[in-house]
């Protein structure tokens, strides 16, 4: 069976627009998004946050039952879903979802929490179903159509690449024929303020990332998915700093690859990271300093704006490190070939 | 486990079940939940653990719990500060790791850490909703409780409790989580991309959940009778369970205790409703169907199917509907129950939980009675099987069901000492 697996396509939101084009221009023009400072409620700290803008129309896919109500999670979900499938877009027998996140609906886990200390007895059962991790990739789902695998991911920044790597099994397995990557995440104090809390980025974004896995075909340029490592695990016996080294060792690509940081801008949480790829030689693109943190969302921007610079013919080969969060550090490859598998 | 483009896998391997912990309402450990479920004890009582008072539900299956740890790889501060949460999957997870007696170096090389589970340290959130909106000058702990919140930072809590290293990979799958996450780890170990596995999943009471499924009216206000004609509802619970899966081979070179096979998995995905299953049951047709595939199984080779059986009006009859066509004429002698009305619906938990019950069940001879139902719902064309009794089972079925139309089925095999 073939093994090679090919990203047919990519789509993105957050801060730059609601498209991985958005995303990718804005980062190579190195355009500045001053981030909002809000709070709760008038006379409550305030704290930085970079939002998705608002759409100027609804697209028309808003308007299925299951998304009526759907909260902005589910809405960036499918938007940045929507957009990697393309017009070209698989029949959905076969489509596998891997939705990774870490905050989840937070919007409505708080409204629904704040009515069960209010009064539990007039708690809202519309609210509560929504607040369940799997809700946005069940709605996603239900609007394509797809009744194959679907699995919902719980993990900090390397959720993306877990959920790739599960994917790649999937399709290896024959268990899907396609395959959707998915993280996204939307903005509520509680998660911008809970940010502040730890060392690393202050200010938190939201938005969402996709991208389509397929087998790769036996002839043409495509983007192949070389090589995700094995997460290594952060525990009281290894530090962040060991895990994220033992990551950089397992990394098989050519250090002239350009490397998609996770570097936040943040010097003491960064050091880590910067000292294991202190010796890389392949061009940094970083999107944390201009867009914020996006939690689970981060390392799927890395390899949205990989892909795109890539089929841009900025580069051949691609790194992206998941080594920001507490938990566990990972690392992808990706390489664009003339004529692949 | 890691990805390289056009790598070679060693599998298909036989893959085995070599640890196994839990904790549940019957109690903590083995040997009190073999008696429980064996016995077919109601061990559900009034929640305590927050009020109920302004709900519709009383009643839920909430685990007791020790005083204290076992001895463990944990700090006294981590210690100090697991919630419910964390200490149902430590308990479990440390009952596991002793009984399947892994070395030091097996567990540094455990592959994967698979948990599943929907709320995690849910109780720990709302305490830092509580805080933040109660007392918002108050900064003391707010950062642990935003951390420990979250699953993957209770996997390592169970890492560090047990000298684990190993990839961790949460599934929140709604109820079908604790399946999905054996299963998934099962198939990690089958195609060869993992030597060992350590699986399960956990879920621990909590105010919002309850009331959460209390503003849906899916909660009983009587008692749970999973299949009966006039069920009303489910009951909640919490528990946990872990196991270690191992290939056979490897099993059996260290000598190894085994406790069953995992021979199939089934996941598929309801597109009806969030909360609704189809009313036919088509998805968990064809979750029941893949794993069989997988299992090399027929309906008529099956002698038991632990139904996910909440006790909702909707879930029974659409899974009665679904058992049915699955098994066809095999369904008249099919052996069913479901132990929710026992200890409740673990949720995240229930699907790991029921795995290593169904494996005990299969290693000792006995199957899991339903409580009694003097008048099940006429879609039980099957035996639904409300005494307890012993039984020589070989091969059986798992179902595990959840919001958002998750669906899993996990194949389950006798495996004889040597």
């Amino acid at each position: 069976m073939n093994t090679h697996f090919a990203i047919a396509g990519w789509g993105a939101v957050s801060p730059a627009g609601w498209s991985a084009a958005a995303l990718s221009d804005a980062v190579l023009a190195g355009t500045k998004y001053p981030a909002a400072v809000e709070s709760r409620h008038p006379g409550a700290p305030a704290f930085p946050c970079q939002r998705a803008p608002a759409l100027d129309t609804p697209p028309p896919w808003l308007r299925h039952t299951r998304l009526r109500r759907a909260s902005p999670i589910t809405r960036f979900a499918v938007a940045a879903a929507l957009e990697a499938l393309g017009t070209a877009a698989p029949a959905g027998g076969g489509l596998g979802i891997v939705f990774s996140v870490q905050n989840g609906g937070v919007n409505f886990s708080r409204r629904f929490y704040a009515e069960v200390l209010e009064n539990p007895s007039l708690a809202s059962p519309i609210l509560f179903p929504e607040t369940v991790f799997n809700a946005p990739s069940s709605h996603l789902a239900a609007l394509l159509a797809a009744p194959a695998l679907n699995n919902t991911l719980v993990s900090d920044t390397g959720g993306f690449l877990v959920a790739l790597d599960l994917a790649a099994q999937w399709l290896d397995e024959g268990r899907v024929s396609d395959c959707l990557v998915l993280a996204a995440e939307e903005q509520d104090w509680l998660s911008t303020e809970a940010l502040a809390l730890y060392p690393g980025p202050k200010t938190a974004a939201e938005g969402a990332a996709a991208l389509w896995l397929r087998r790769a075909a036996s002839s043409g340029s495509e983007i192949l998915l070389e090589q995700i490592t094995a997460p290594q695990i952060i525990t009281n016996t290894r530090s962040r700093a060991e895990a994220i080294l033992a990551m950089r060792r397992e990394i098989a690509a050519p250090a002239s690859a350009a490397l998609f940081t996770s570097a936040s801008g943040a010097a003491s949480w960064d050091r880590p990271h910067l000292h294991a790829f202190a010796d890389w030689q392949g061009p940094r693109y970083a999107l944390q300093p201009q867009f914020g943190h996006p939690f689970a969302v981060l390392s799927g921007w890395q390899c949205v704006l990989a892909c795109e610079l890539l089929q841009r013919g900025l580069a051949r080969d691609a790194v992206i490190p998941a080594d920001t969060g507490a938990s566990q550090a990972l690392a992808a490859w990706f390489q664009k070939t003339a004529a692949s598998a | 486990m890691a990805y390289r483009r056009g790598a070679t896998l060693s599998g298909p391997h036989r893959v085995v079940v070599t640890g196994l912990g839990l904790v549940t309402a019957h109690g903590a450990g083995r040997a009190p939940n073999t008696a429980g479920f064996r016995g077919g004890q109601r061990s559900l009582r009034p929640v305590t653990v927050f009020d109920t008072s302004g709900l519709r539900a009383h009643l839920g299956g909430e685990a007791p719990l020790p005083d204290s740890l076992p001895p463990c790889g944990l700090t006294p501060r981590q210690t100090a500060r697991l919630d419910r949460a964390a200490i149902l999957l430590v308990l479990a997870g440390l009952e596991c790791l002793e009984q399947a007696g892994w070395s030091a170096a097996e567990k540094q090389d455990a592959g994967v850490l698979s948990l599943g589970t929907s709320a995690a340290g849910m109780s720990l959130g709302e305490a830092y909703y509580r805080q933040k909106t109660v007392s918002p000058a108050r900064q003391r702990g707010l950062a642990h409780l935003a951390h420990l919140y979250q699953p993957h930072a209770q996997a390592r809590l169970l890492a560090d409790a047990t000298g684990l290293q190993a990839s961790v990979h949460i599934i929140a799958n709604a109820c079908a989580s604790g399946s999905n996450a054996v299963g998934h780890a099962f198939h990690l170990v089958k195609q060869g991309r993992a030597r060992r596995a350590v699986a399960g999943g956990y879920d621990a009471l909590s105010q919002l959940v309850f009331t959460g499924f209390d503003s849906l009216q899916a909660l009983s206000t009587t008692l749970p009778r999973p299949f009966a004609a006039d069920r009303d509802g489910l009951a909640l619970g919490e528990g946990a369970a872990v196991l270690t899966l191992e290939r056979l081979d490897d099993a059996h070179a260290r000598g190894a205790f085994i406790w069953g096979e995992i021979t199939g998995y089934g996941a598929s995905t309801d597109l009806h409703h969030l909360t609704q299953p189809q009313p036919e049951g088509e998805a968990a047709l064809r979750s029941m169907s893949t794993a069989c595939a997988e299992a090399g199984w027929q309906p008529n080779e099956v002698d038991y199917l632990n139904a996910h059986g909440t006790g909702t009006p909707l879930n029974d009859s659409a899974e009665g509907a679904a058992i049915c066509r699955w098994a066809g004429a095999a369904a008249a002698s099919l052996r069913v129950s479901s132990i929710k009305g026992g200890i409740g619906h673990l949720l995240g938990g229930a699907g790991a939980v029921e795995a290593a019950l169904c494996l005990l069940a299969l290693r000792e001879g006995w199957i899991p009675p339903n409580v009694p139902v003097p008048n099940p719902d006429p879609v039980c064309r099957f035996q639904l099987v409300q005494t307890p009794c012993d039984f020589p089972l070989r091969r059986v079925l798992s179902n595990s069901f959840g919001f958002g139309g998750a669906n899993a089925t996990l194949a389950l095999q006798h495996f004889p000492d040597a």
